[in-house]
């Protein structure tokens, strides 16, 4: 199954570059630039990544963005803007997210996605391993 | 059960019952045939012998049961041949009691299966970790161990393998009069009362303590046994990576190295096969079931 991205920029152009670039890598790439409507797309896709673009950006919808980021939980998030807009992006209550700053690199994003993703699903595939290592010990009274 | 490859004797074992064992090992058998081997596949599943149906023959005029019973003199005589290459099977006996055969007649058949002048030797194993099933894997330089991916299945490797490095340690130190270890791993047996042997490595260590020399000789001798594991009928590969689950376990607690994680798909090509009482790399030499099988013969060859 590929993985879906969506890309979410308030900049046309910017968003499309990201797309187009994402798209020649083998990501399955949905843009968007309506902001304030971004946590109904992400429920409606339910993507495996999630591109937030600051750049040209009203406050109002930075606020928007930084909030709907604090919501998700099991997407990839990478953020994109100034290193000062970005900054707005942590803090105790913010997950982690993964931060690339001006100017603006796709060919990086693309890399970026497939390392996160990779060892994301690496993770999940150690974790089935550890319940059945587990349940093994647990039986074998090896505990 | 160590992997040398100067050595001819093979077994496939399967501690958990039905796991594909004997449809692995008359396959495998096939397989290595057609690589230009002398082959000869050994049924010891004594008492409940199966491989010459997989094979498709209906029986055989001589078995392991004629050379147990004394009514064949060299187990060579009760070599059945076949239509596939340089092929030969010995059909297992099932003369009432003959899974529980005397220590001297064991012996005799260990020599004789060591003298078998094959290429390679294949033994289709009985299930289980019973003192015959695990001294009939310690004469294999090479150990194939059949798993399935369900948790059963898992346990008994995990069990077998134990049982074999207890009994093999158990000669080692007899053999070589090292009391003091050997008490030392009566006691490793139980690891409730003795949680600092609970593991090979808490057991060599405090073997050390003891007699270093003799701690690193044993150690020496156990290295030797790796095994190899067959993963069958992996249908996701979540499946897959249960090998690598089973291998972590052995590592850690029985501080054995696995040589090599094999896996066969699941393939309905198999029933199929067996319905009709033909070796699937006969009957569907294509399918998923009988690629894998090939690789496994070009890995063990």
């Amino acid at each position: 199954m590929s993985t879906r991205v969506l890309v979410f920029s308030a900049d046309e152009l910017r968003g499309k570059i990201i797309r187009k670039v994402l798209d020649r890598n083998g990501l399955e790439c949905m843009f968007f630039n309506r902001i304030l409507e971004t946590g109904d797309d992400i429920v409606q896709h339910s993507p495996d990544v999630v591109i937030v673009d600051t750049e040209s950006c009203y406050p109002e919808e930075i606020n928007h963005l930084r909030n709907i980021c604090q919501t998700l939980k099991h997407e990839v998030v990478i953020v994109l803007g100034r290193e000062t807009v970005i900054d707005r992006f942590k803090g105790p209550r913010m997950r982690k997210v993964l931060c690339l700053f001006d100017p603006l690199d796709p060919e990086l994003i693309a890399v970026k996605i497939k390392e996160t993703v990779s060892q994301k699903e690496k993770k999940g595939k150690l974790t089935g391993g550890d319940m059945l290592e587990k349940t093994l010990k647990h039986l074998l009274h090896l505990n | 059960m160590s992997v040398d490859k100067r050595k001819n004797i093979t077994a496939i074992l399967g501690p958990k019952g039905g796991v594909g064992k004997s449809t692995i090992a008359a396959n495998l058998a096939i397989a290595l045939s057609r690589m230009g081997k002398k082959v000869v596949a050994v049924d010891l599943d004594l008492g409940a012998s199966n491989l010459h149906a997989i094979f498709g023959m209906r029986g055989s005029p001589k078995s392991l049961s004629d050379f147990i019973q004394n009514r064949v003199k060299n187990l060579a005589d009760v070599v059945s041949t076949t239509s596939i290459g340089d092929l030969g099977i010995i059909c297992g006996g099932d003369d009432p009691g003959i899974a529980n055969m005397p220590h001297q007649k064991k012996i005799k058949l260990i020599r004789h299966l060591s003298s078998l002048n094959y290429d390679i030797v294949l033994l289709d194993m009985a299930p289980g970790a019973s003192f015959n099933v695990v001294d009939f894997s310690i004469i294999a330089q090479q150990a194939l161990l059949v798993t399935t991916c369900e948790v059963p299945s898992l346990l008994n490797v995990y069990s077998f393998i134990k049982s074999a490095v207890f009994r093999r340690l158990t000669f080692f130190l007899k053999h070589n009069k090292w009391f003091e270890l050997l008490e030392l791993l009566n006691q490793a047996k139980e690891p409730d009362k003795h949680p600092h042997l609970k593991t090979m490595e808490g057991f060599f260590s405090e073997a050390r303590k003891t007699d270093a020399a003799a701690a690193d000789s044993a150690r020496k001798m156990l290295a030797r046994i790796k095994p190899l594991v067959v993963v069958n009928r992996v249908r996701t590969d979540k499946d897959a990576r249960v090998g690598e689950v089973i291998k972590n376990l052995l590592k850690e607690y029985l501080s054995i190295e696995t040589a090599v994680i094999m896996t066969i798909r699941d393939d309905n090509a198999v029933g199929d096969a067996i319905a009709k009482l033909s070796p699937i790399m006969l009957d569907a030499p294509s399918s998923p079931f009988s690629q894998d099988i090939q690789e496994i013969a070009s890995r063990i060859c």
